[in-house]
């Protein structure tokens, strides 16, 4: 363990970015939880007299068209932003280990149905079915989570199914077998913990993407409604604005979007780095 | 030693290369002399810097690596003085070189006799229909079958041995004086071994052709060498002739390399391996980078400088205290 | 050799029928997942129930499902995608008109893309550490964290608003402009052919930050590739043999490297497709673009499930288009291609 911990700091030393992906993680993580009370305004509240005001001291991100603050709004809507997409990331997660590891430990037919199902799911342009998915389940929060975690599903099932199968024949899992485990425990205990590590990076992987791919959903109106703050829709609202200059509007949740992306990238480019030196590009 | 105007003298070569966990000194004060028509044999564990100064002398190195003592006189002409641009017409036309495991070494989309072309296209005056014949000609000097069918196959569809032979073909496509071979028949089945080996001896013999075969099959080099090269650790721990080395090795690696190869006059239960690895060379290293590894080993070993005894007419050795 | 392409051309045709099938089992569960009872939906809210059993009838929700997906199947044969219920015309000629506006604007920010990522990857490739390989690894990671619709939003500030370079970001073409006679539907050539480059040049300004913003969307996995790819084939050992040759840098590089190179860019050109075809519809918001996106956007809004699912379908089948168009490709550039599958 100590020797993961050194290594951790070697690979930290050695690459200022991922420390900086380290940082932002942790802010963005403070900002989930303790948004709610960092925020200097309501996010809800609105103040026409101060409509459409650029950044100032009092409102360092300037005030929306109904004058709500947007510093406040963008901070709000962390814990929103982040908790689709970790539910839908957790889903895709289990969904896809149990189903992956299925296929790669069993093989036929588990192996051909799971196999086909990635396969037609990665037919689609993975947003449009998004959209697709959506329209047939209902507009509503919790389906953008179901949507999210659908479309992720092949990520994780194809990373399991490739790790199980190429441990299918291992030692451990042979001698596990021999001293009469059956396979549910096999998977449980002897596959599982060994896919962690893959697994873990393809999350810090695909963490970014299903922000990206929350948001977008919400920007063309689904899912979140307003006044909610949250930073797809928040860039929707402010896009009118644009044309006519008050950029802040949709400017500075962008750019929290942008980060909170970047950040997750970062982290597991990062992450992968530290688990697999080989596969550093 | 009756010429005194080698084909190809190197003198003092030392390369390193720059990497993120330090300087590797892959060779150090590397030199010997090859004359016309001769084949010289380079031996030594993988490690030893074999590859290394063959990419040195054809001027391929990788960015990294970088010369910082010596010179490389090939023709009477010091490698290092010319230009970019000569150096890369000299390749392939002066000095060709053939590699390990022919298979990857073609270019896997396209046909072996658009390979060919491309080489002759380069550094001869056929233009046209008078390539396509030459290549064809080629193909035949090398003895595979059916060339005008093989002339559209791609590597992938030829075994290795036919492979190596497209190789050649590209390497003696304009007779160069010198040929590196480097393992050419390593990974090859032992009947193909001497085929190639065979179709090198013949190419190098009717052109007057220098080779220097990269090998670590010290058998090998004994069959076709007139002289050898012993390296170790980017050193040159012996040079002699074939028989010499092998009547009487001076140097106490090269006993040992003699002892480690299998021979049917000598059982197999003496055969002796080396002990120990090749040193890291991106430590501080002694000056004699085989003594970690001696049996013989005296104090002074460690001083530098490593000598270069004579210890006869054209027998070489790095070793204060030749056997 | 050429029978055995045209052998191996047919059998991709063929692996390619069953994920046609499966898209379209997955559009048609997708049809009909719909919350609540369509037959109810369909009729409004002032509907009793004989109308609604009529148009249950009429919709064929009455039968069986495997009746129904027949139903489906035939109706898609004759390319009867169902009506829209916002705009009261075939989902399918809807489609029909909107897609080449989609599809100009998409291909367009896929070349351009291609256009900057595969110089900049080659160049950082062989010039490992220098400026133009920071470079592109900043392209590559800023590249895909950038949301597209706020990228686009971005440059709409910046050149239309602050510099006054773009014009408004309403459409493919400003109302002073009569849009060029229908030929191929894409106005960047249709205005050539009528030799209009008055409306070339407008239809040009109108495309560029659009374009561009799926480009920028589009260059980071086509770079990250290339790099990649680069590198691995220049320290290949047939590269090694082709400059141990003495071939030219020239030769080394575009005929030895790149065109191996490409192979692995090729595949990840499919993938970046699908991402492009998603953000397209973003982007087409931000622009105002009449393409399939907005239609599709207005449709999902308005509850049109028609019209989505046909959109959905649209998008898939063109996806599968282009990843046989790659792999047919791959087919006839790589040699090796006959020897698995």
């Amino acid at each position: 363990m100590s020797a993961h911990l050194r290594h951790l700091r070697y690979v930290m030393g050695e690459n200022p970015v991922t420390l900086f992906s380290f940082v932002l993680f942790f802010l963005l993580l403070a900002l989930g939880l303790f948004g709610p009370w960092l925020a200097p305004y309501d996010p809800l509240a609105s103040d026409t007299a101060n409509a459409l005001k650029p950044p100032s001291w009092a409102h360092p991100f300037g005030t929306d068209n109904l004058g709500r603050d947007v510093f406040s709004r963008v901070i709000t809507a962390t814990r929103l932003d982040l908790a689709i997409s970790v539910a839908a990331v957790s889903l895709s997660f289990v969904a896809g280990s149990v189903a992956g590891v299925c296929a790669g430990y069993f093989g036929g037919v588990t192996d051909k149905l799971i196999s086909r199902l990635t396969d037609t799911i990665m037919a689609f342009p993975l947003f449009v079915l998004a959209m697709g998915i959506v329209s047939a389940l209902g507009n509503t929060i919790e389906n953008i989570v179901y949507t999210t975690a659908v479309i992720n599903f092949p990520f994780y099932a194809r990373v399991a199914r490739a790790e199980a199968n190429s441990r299918r024949e291992a030692g451990f899992v042979e001698a596990a077998r021999l001293s009469g485990n059956g396979h549910g425990r096999i998977l449980l205990f002897h596959m599982g913990p060994n896919i962690m590590p893959p697994m873990m990076v393809q999350i810090s992987l695909n963490m970014g993407y299903a922000i990206l791919n929350a948001a977008g959903l919400s920007f063309i109106g689904l899912g979140v409604r307003p006044p909610t703050p949250e930073w797809g829709i928040m860039v929707a609202e402010g896009a009118k604005f644009i044309v006519s200059g008050e950029w802040w509007l949709a400017i500075f949740p962008g750019a929290a979007l942008m980060l909170a992306v970047l950040c997750f990238n970062l982290l597991g480019d990062g992450l992968r780095d530290l688990i697999d030196p080989r596969m550093r590009t | 030693m009756e010429s005194r105007n080698p084909l190809l003298a190197v003198d003092n070569l030392s390369l390193e290369f720059r990497t993120r966990t330090g300087v590797v000194k892959a060779l150090e004060n590397v030199s010997f002399e090859i004359e016309k028509g001769q084949t010289v044999g380079v031996v030594g564990e993988s490690g030893s810097g074999k590859s290394v100064m063959s990419y040195a002398i054809m001027g391929i190195s990788d960015p990294a690596a970088r010369i910082t003592s010596g010179r490389i006189v090939f023709g009477g002409i010091s490698l290092f003085e010319k230009s970019g641009q000569e150096l890369q017409e000299m390749r392939g036309r002066e000095i060709s070189m053939i590699f390990q495991s022919p298979r990857t070494a073609l270019n896997p989309i396209r046909t072996i006799g658009s390979q060919l072309e491309d080489v002759i296209y380069r550094h001869s005056s056929f233009r046209g229909r008078q390539i396509r014949g030459r290549a064809l000609d080629l193909l035949n000097q090398v003895h595979i079958p059916d060339p005008e069918k093989r002339y559209h196959a791609y590597p992938f569809e030829l075994s290795g041995g036919m492979c190596q032979r497209v190789m050649i073909a590209i390497a003696i496509s304009s007779n160069p004086w010198l040929l590196i071979a480097d393992e050419p028949v390593t990974g090859l089945d032992v009947t193909t071994q001497a085929a190639i080996m065979d179709l090198i001896k013949d190419a190098a013999r009717e052109r007057n052709m220098g080779t220097i075969l990269i090998t670590h099959d010290l058998g090998l080099a004994a069959e076709y060498c007139d002289r050898i090269i012993v390296m170790h650790s980017g050193h040159v721990v012996e040079v002699a002739d074939t028989e010499h080395l092998f009547m009487r090795p001076r140097h106490p690696y090269t006993a040992k390399l003699i002892g480690a190869t299998p021979n049917a006059s000598r059982d197999l239960a003496e055969l002796s391996s080396i002990p120990g690895n090749l040193p890291d060379l991106r430590a501080e290293l002694p000056a004699c980078r085989y003594s970690e590894r001696c049996e013989h080993l005296k104090e002074d070993c460690l001083e530098p400088p490593l000598p270069r005894l004579e210890t006869e007419a054209g027998h070489l050795v790095a070793c204060r205290y030749p056997l | 050799m050429k029978g055995d392409s045209l052998l191996l051309i047919g059998r991709r045709l063929l692996q390619a029928a069953p994920v046609v099938m499966g898209i379209i089992v997955v559009t048609f569960i997708l049809t009909r997942a719909l919350p609540g009872d369509p037959a109810v939906f369909f009729a409004g809210p002032a509907a009793d129930e004989k109308s609604i059993a009529e148009i249950r009838a009429s919709l064929g929700l009455d039968k069986s499902w495997p009746e129904q997906f027949w139903v489906y199947l035939q109706n898609l044969a004759r390319g009867d995608l169902g009506k829209s219920i916002s705009t009261g015309q075939p989902v399918m000629e809807e489609i029909a008109t909107r897609l080449p506006a989609s599809l100009e604007l998409t291909l367009m920010g896929l070349l351009l893309a291609v256009a900057i990522a595969i110089p900049l990857g080659i160049l950082a490739a062989t010039r490992p550490n220098s400026f133009v390989d920071h470079l592109c690894r900043l392209v590559v990671t800023i590249g895909v964290s950038l949301p597209t619709f706020f990228t686009g939003l971005f440059l709409v500030y910046i050149f239309y608003f602050l510099l006054g370079l773009s014009p408004a970001p309403l459409g493919r073409l400003s109302i002073i402009h009569i849009s060029p006679d229908h030929v191929t539907g894409f106005y960047l050539i249709d205005s050539l052919i009528a030799g209009d480059l008055e409306v070339f040049r407008a239809a040009l300004s109108q495309m560029i930050l659009p374009a561009s913003t799926l480009a920028i969307f589009a260059l980071a996995p086509l770079a990250r590739m290339t790099r990649a790819a680069m590198l691995g084939v220049l320290s290949s050992d047939y590269v090694r043999t082709a400059r141990a040759s003495g071939l030219s840098s020239r030769t080394v590089l575009w005929v030895y490297a790149f065109q191996n190179a490409m192979l692995p860019v090729l595949t990840t050109l499919g993938m970046v497709f699908s991402f492009l075809l998603g953000a397209n519809v973003l982007v087409e918001k931000v622009f105002a673009w009449p393409g399939i996106g907005s239609f599709a956007i207005e449709a999902l809004i308005a509850s049109d499930y028609a019209a989505v699912q046909g959109f959905v379908l649209a998008m898939a089948l063109m996806y599968v288009l282009l990843n046989l168009a790659i792999d047919i490709l791959y087919t006839v550039v790589d040699p090796r291609i006959g020897l698995e599958g």
